[in-house]
């Protein structure tokens, strides 16, 4: 089958999904071919701009972004247009009810960890900073909920010379779903507490708490689509401020984004390909003509005038590699990396690794470039972990790159 | 001051063996180890229990050895053994004068060496290379070398064994030519401890020539580095050999959930030489691929290597030549009394190892009292019943793998289970519940998660550590485990430790998941920005 | 494909817990993943099968959203294959597996007969007692099945191309007028249809219930009339995207057969009818009724597993007056006779409920969706009037009804 469109973009995840929305909002007829769903339905759902640079701890995203190499996607993209992607984020979320907000520099999220971990724009219930000015803290989980304990946050949370003080409880309430061999996932949990049965034990089993600690920290388990309404309600019906731990997949907060996001993509009119994987492209005189991709069986061709791919790096599958090799799936866009696989990577699991910067040469419309800079294909456009120079786990830069760059992306490719 | 009859230094198969053996036959002893129980050369291997056809052509008499010890294992330690069989495989590249000569020496060692057709070979392990040209069926076996060092050491105690882990030897004492005592530091505390005893075997393995060093002797011990490469799923129901003058890359052994290609030989020049080059992981992938064509489109869970600890007496050969065999020392001969050491061997033989070496402990102790390790099981086998219970709190594949795993704690375990709320797997991948880790935990002998890893598979399988790590080192401070390391610590040194066995095999399938466990630990929990911000 | 190099490429990364609509209605379910690749592992070492594997439903938003390529539903079908294998299924699932069977003996009996007073409470206690739940609504044969109507049926001469249509127990029993409308179609864009009796029920229901060797003797027979058409370059296509996820999936059930058959393909009638009106056999454009209509759509999760789009969703908006959205709420919860059984039905409703309401809310009062059982569910969790999209394009290009 053969189908033609304004544009195609490859893979759904922050970067695929932002590109196709913006580039519909331009009025584009836009495909949307995906194989599988991306990370976002796995992440902790709030939008880290940048946390460190070079292992330093940064106070302001924006002020440090003059700290990073030329090649680095935000380098790329330009400040205007990260705050422009964070603004528009935003709006969407804000308008399906799900109010995003910044503080006034990096805010601290709470981990399941105990951990702080710097993020920039994060839905209101994940804002963490009441625990600075209260004394006593209850740290919430849910028996059986094996990924979250409080002990463990506890032990960790008091490491921190300013938190070293404060008085933590742990509080544990009854597992209000039945269960197998099964896990309780703070997902299960949320699920449960969308519903008004589950809302109801939610308050009930929080009230003793709430009456003794001004702030507890639970795990994501308020609710999914209504969720900023539930923490409203529970905090005022409780007269408490609740705040949302970043946890570990299954993502509740990553999964709330992203219907926030498919919701969206359906009412603009993005037509979306499930399940099918690109194996070829079509590229004739530096420009692709179309994508073929195979599903269960039978090969279908998708033709566009522009291109956007964001198939994401290793674990999304844009980057292949083998024994000393790494190269872009789509098109085979070798990527530069030394021969002797044992160079790639850092003896120390989260040292300054080369395989973690690997990625797509782009320049500042994100066109994949060789190595003089020369644009190798003029309608294709590359977003999201796909692009190479920078490393998302150590910078904290995985879902502010990715919205970056698809609306960079998108909002370029709907102007065409 | 501790005081005991013998002090035996190593933890690996053959010093745990030892401990036991001597407990058994009413002799006081404590072991010391430096790591954790079985963290050397007896968990750093492909886990082959040989028939002994490896050995036939070159060495006969260890080739006898091992099929004598092969039929014993599969007796007393059962749940240590599974009786998968060998295929002995003669492909394109062998040589096929080697065949005959080779099942004639297997005949002459007692080993059954039948032949299969090469079509019902390939139905049965259809895995297999389709141009091979003959098979023969042996008695190997896998076996789980923690597992096995684990339940000796299990019954060890229960015959009054004690033993320390994590517990470096730095100085052996002695007086008047007579070793009189042993020195050794807590490596998680730092704190020094001293033993007196009569007698001191040394069972250290590649570190054995470090310990006579303590002595002032020397011995030729040479380390000897074989790498292996761990799949992510058995492709193959049988151990398969090549046909030929055994050689590098050429045993592969399903193993549990997984399956291990092994081995390569090169000289160490350290007895912890247990970093992998891609190199050795590439040449493995080579030869593999002449039995089992696909092996690239397998996922790599993970790399290793270990020493072999080769007994080279002046003028001998080394490396692949080296013999396998083993050789007990008696000091004295040297000037020292009350010191012994055991030096090369191989896990097949470890009882008979121990055997020898305790024949000669307690001759020189002068205690009477034969060696039964040969006659009782290892431990008591879970019962029926037992495992029905089990049933309910666990899931149905996690039952015969924790039963087994457990040993004569099984019982303990499932009554644990049972008296929880819920008995969730922390471990997916390798099916470990919450109240296995918390049993294994709660032991003197785990210092930290990695010793946890290596008597439950915690973290061995799929996801190498992702997501059990969180929740092990979560349960395991929530119900206030005593390790030394801040919890934080601890993770970051278990991943560390996996991060080791993956990076030199970074690519495909693999990469990925490494890459997702970057995402979690960093870029979602961010446990790499916390450590310099938390105290720990 | 080997299933165990298919579970390497899982990386646990858990998307498909997060996605799988049965995890997240009931507990009893331990999720894709741990049935999936992580038991699988277990499977070439141990015996014994968890309880939960009879709650899969095969409904494949594992494999949609798996970013890894990772066939879950199959690794866990081909695991219920082989417990099957030692373990025979109930009655209760023969009966749901063999509706063609069924649908054969009743075509002798009057319609008021074959359905039996579904209705009517000792019906309903004899089903409960067999374990079908009293509560749902079993499809109604029709009074006359597809082969018959198409037999009866002339179509017009003189058209030179031709395809042949693979109709589904769906079509044959329940829908046989759906049937009917795409001929209708084919004849109006000049090709002749052809509809051999050989062509016999896909096997899905008898798969996933557990009856391997009958599904085999079906895909052998299915795939033997299939490659004598496709040897003739006679395009092979089927309305029910269930059907063609079956034929696409032989290779995986059945290799040796696939391996003979050649191409297990089967066409989509919707994407055929679109080819068609890229080559201008057919005009939407044209048709005779045009009034407003507003449609919301559902797609049946087994055409969302083909990687081929929504045609039958495209097909609809390219219709003037018709105002079509998508849904977009997920599975329907009955996959196939899943949702009749006695233990599952609630399950089968928590899982469409949440398309329920979204069809409920959104104020339109015509459905339109591939499925057949999907249609049955949808009609049994909102009391609308659900309709195919080709039947739809019929009606607004013909002007009948």
């Amino acid at each position: 089958m053969n189908r033609k469109t304004d544009i195609v973009v490859v893979g759904s995840g922050i970067a695929g999904m932002t590109a196709a929305l913006t580039a519909a909002q331009s009025g584009k007829k836009v495909t949307l071919l995906t194989h599988g769903v991306g990370s976002l339905a796995i992440s902790s759902g709030s939008i880290d701009v940048l946390g460190y640079v070079n292992g330093k701890a940064v106070a302001d995203p924006f002020a440090a972004m003059a700290d990073l190499p030329e090649n680095h996607p935000y380098r790329l993209v330009g400040e205007a247009d990260v705050r422009a992607s964070l603004d528009w984020l935003k709006e969407l979320c804000g308008k399906a009810g799900m109010a995003m907000q910044a503080g006034e520099g990096n805010q601290q999220l709470v981990t399941v960890m105990g951990t702080l971990k710097p993020s920039w724009l994060t839905p209101l219930s994940f804002h963490a900073e009441a625990i600075e000015d209260v004394l006593r803290v209850a740290v919430v989980s849910v028996e059986d909920m094996k990924d979250v304990h409080p002990g463990l946050i506890i032990d960790q949370l008091q490491r921190y010379p300013a938190l070293a003080k404060k008085e933590f409880v742990k509080a544990i309430l009854p597992n209000p779903i039945q269960q197998a061999h099964r896990n309780v996932t703070p997902l299960d949990i949320a699920r449960f507490v969308e519903r008004p049965e589950g809302l109801q034990w939610l308050k009930d089993s929080l009230a003793p708490y709430a009456k003794l600690y001004p702030v507890l920290l639970l795990p994501p388990i308020l609710g999914m689509k209504h969720s900023q309404k539930i923490w409203e309600q529970l905090c005022s019906a409780l007269n408490v401020k609740i705040v949302e731990m970043v946890s570990i997949p299954p993502g509740v907060a990553g999964l709330r984004l992203r219907e926030v996001m498919k919701k969206a993509l359906n009412e603009a009119g993005v037509y979306l390909v499930e399940n099918t994987e690109v194996v070829r492209s079509e590229v004739e005189q530096g420009a692709c003509k179309a994508l073929t991709t195979v599903a269960t069986g039978g090969e279908n061709r998708w033709e566009a005038d522009s291109f956007i791919i964001a198939t994401g790096g290793l674990l999304g599958g844009g980057i292949g590699t083998a024994p000393g090799k790494a190269w872009e799936t789509i098109f085979g866009l070798p990527l530069d990396m030394p021969e002797n696989t044992e160079e790639w990577s850092s003896p120390s699991i989260f040292g300054d690794s080369l395989f973690a910067r690997m990625g797509v040469k782009v320049n500042e419309a994100l066109k994949p470039v060789d190595a003089e800079g020369s644009v190798i294909l003029n309608n294709v456009r590359f977003a999201g972990r796909i692009l190479g120079g920078y490393d998302f786990a150590t910078e904290k830069s995985g879902h502010g790159v990715a919205l970056a760059t698809g609306w960079h992306a998108g909002t370029l490719a709907g102007k065409e | 001051m501790k005081h005991t009859t013998v002090v035996i230094i190593g933890g690996g198969a053959t010093g745990i063996g030892i401990l036991r053996d001597l407990s058994m036959r009413g002799v006081k002893a404590i072991l010391l180890e430096q790591g954790g129980i079985a963290s050397g050369a007896s968990s750093r291997y492909h886990g082959l229990l040989h028939s002994g056809g490896r050995y036939a052509v070159k060495d006969n008499e260890a080739a006898k050895e091992c099929i004598e010890e092969n039929m014993i294992l599969r007796r007393i330690g059962k749940e240590c053994v599974e009786e998968s069989e060998g295929f002995f495989v003669l492909t394109q590249q062998d040589d096929p004068d080697f065949e005959k000569p080779w099942v004639e020496a297997c005949g002459r060692a007692g080993i059954t060496a039948e032949q299969v057709d090469v079509k019902e070979a390939l139905r049965l392990e259809p895995a297999l290379d389709p141009t091979i040209r003959a098979v023969y069926r042996v008695p190997d076996s896998s076996v789980d070398g923690f597992r096995l060092v684990w339940h000796n050491a299990m019954s060890a105690r229960r015959y009054g064994g004690e033993m320390l882990t994590h517990h470096e030897v730095i100085a052996i004492e002695q007086e008047a030519g007579k070793v009189k005592g042993v020195r050794a530091r807590n490596t998680m505390t730092g704190e020094e401890l001293r033993i007196s005893c009569d007698m001191v075997v040394n069972a250290a393995g590649s570190w054995a020539a470090k310990i006579v060093q303590l002595v002032g002797l020397e011995v030729g011990v040479q380390p000897d580095r074989g790498t292996l490469i761990a799949f992510n799923h058995r492709f193959t129901s049988r151990i398969i050999n090549r046909l030929h003058q055994s050689s590098d890359g050429d045993i592969f052994v399903p193993h549990g959930s997984i399956t291990i290609l092994g081995t390569t030989s090169f000289h160490a020049d350290r007895p912890d030489a247990h970093d992998v080059p891609t190199a050795d992981i590439l040449k493995l992938l080579d030869i593999g691929e002449v039995l089992i064509p696909n092996l690239r489109s397998y996922r790599i869970l993970r790399a290793f290597a270990g020493t072999r600890p080769l007994y080279v007496p002046k003028g001998a050969a080394a490396g692949r030549g080296a013999s396998r065999g083993f050789h007990v020392s008696d000091h004295s001969e040297e000037g020292l009394e009350g010191m012994v050491s055991i030096f090369g061997g191989k896990f097949t033989t470890y009882r008979l190892m121990a055997e020898k070496l305790c024949d000669l402990v307690c001759q020189k102790l002068g205690v009477h009292a034969e060696c039964r390790t040969a006659i009782e099981p290892i431990i008591e086998s879970a019962s029926p019943e037992m495992l029905e219970k089990a049933a309910k709190y666990f899931p149905v594949h996690g039952v015969p793998l924790a039963a087994n795993r457990l040993g004569e704690a099984f019982p303990v375990v499932v009554e644990k289970a049972a008296a929880m709320k819920s008995n969730p797997l922390l471990c997916e991948c390798e099916m470990v519940s919450r109240a296995e880790i918390e049993y294994v935990a709660a032991d003197p002998a785990s210092q930290n998660l990695t010793d946890v890893r290596l008597r439950t598979r915690l973290g061995m399988g799929t996801c190498q550590g992702t997501y059990c790590s969180l929740r092990t080192i979560g349960a395991l401070t929530e119900c206030n485990t005593p390790f030394a390391m801040s919890p934080a610590d601890n993770l970051r040194d278990f991943l560390q430790e996996r991060w080791k066995g993956l990076r030199p095999a970074l690519w495909g399938l693999q990469a990925r998941e490494m890459d997702l466990g970057r995402a979690v630990y960093a870029a979602t929990l961010n446990i790499d920005g916390a450590k310099n911000e938390q105290k720990n | 494909m080997n299933h165990n190099t298919n579970l390497d490429k899982c990386v646990a990364c858990s998307t498909c817990v997060v996605q799988c609509p049965v995890s997240e209605v009931t507990s009893k379910f331990i999720g894709p993943r741990m049935l999936g690749p992580a038991s699988q592992r277990f499977r070439l070492l141990n015996d014994g099968e968890d309880n939960s594997l009879s709650y899969c439903t095969n409904c494949k938003n594992c494999d949609i959203s798996c970013p890894h390529g990772v066939d879950i539903s199959n690794i866990n079908m081909l695991a219920r294959a082989e417990y099957c294998r030692e373990h025979r299924p109930s009655f209760r699932d023969w009966v749901l597996a063999h509706g063609e069977l069924e649908a054969k003996l009743v075509r002798y009996l009057p319609t008021f007969l074959a359905n039996m007073g579904q209705a009517n409470p000792i019906t309903k206690l004899l089903l409960s007692r067999l374990g079908i739940s009293p509560k749902a609504d079993l499809p109604k044969f029709a009074p006359k099945q597809f082969p018959a109507m198409f037999k009866a049926y002339k179509q017009p001469e003189g058209l030179t191309k031709k395809v042949v249509f693979y109709p589904g127990c769906f079509v044959k029993a329940y829908a046989p007028q759906v049937g009917m409308d795409f001929v209708w179609l084919m004849n109006k864009a000049g090709y002749y249809v052809e509809c051999p009796d050989t062509f016999s029920c896909c096997g899905t229901p008898l798969y996933t219930n557990g009856f391997e060797e009958d599904a085999r003797k079906n895909a052998a027979a299915n795939l033997m009339e299939m490659a004598k058409w496709h040897n003739e370059g006679v395009p092979v296509m089927s309305l029910c995207p269930s059907c063609q996820l079956m034929f696409k999936e032989y290779p995986v059930y059945f290799p040796d057969l696939a391996e003979t058959a050649g191409s297990t393909d089967i066409g989509d009638c919707m994407q055929f009818v679109i080819e068609c009106i890229e080559r201008g056999e057919l005009d939407p454009a044209s048709a005779a009724v045009q009034t407003p209509l507003d449609i919301i759509y559902h797609a049946p999760c087994h055409l969302r597993a083909q990687g081929i789009g929504l045609p039958g969703f495209d097909i609809l908006r390219m219709l003037p007056g018709v105002n079509a959205v998508n849904a977009d709420a997920g599975c329907c919860g009955i996959s196939g006779s899943y949702g009749f059984k006695k233990e599952k039905y609630d399950i089968a409703m928590a899982v469409g409920s949440k398309l329920f309401e979204t069809i409920k809310d959104s104020g339109i009062e015509l459905v339109s969706t591939e499925c057949g059982t999907c249609k049955v569910q949808i009609m049994h969790g909102t009391g609308k009037s659900v309709a195919h999209p080709l039947s739809i394009l019929r009606q607004r290009l013909e002007g009948s009804n």
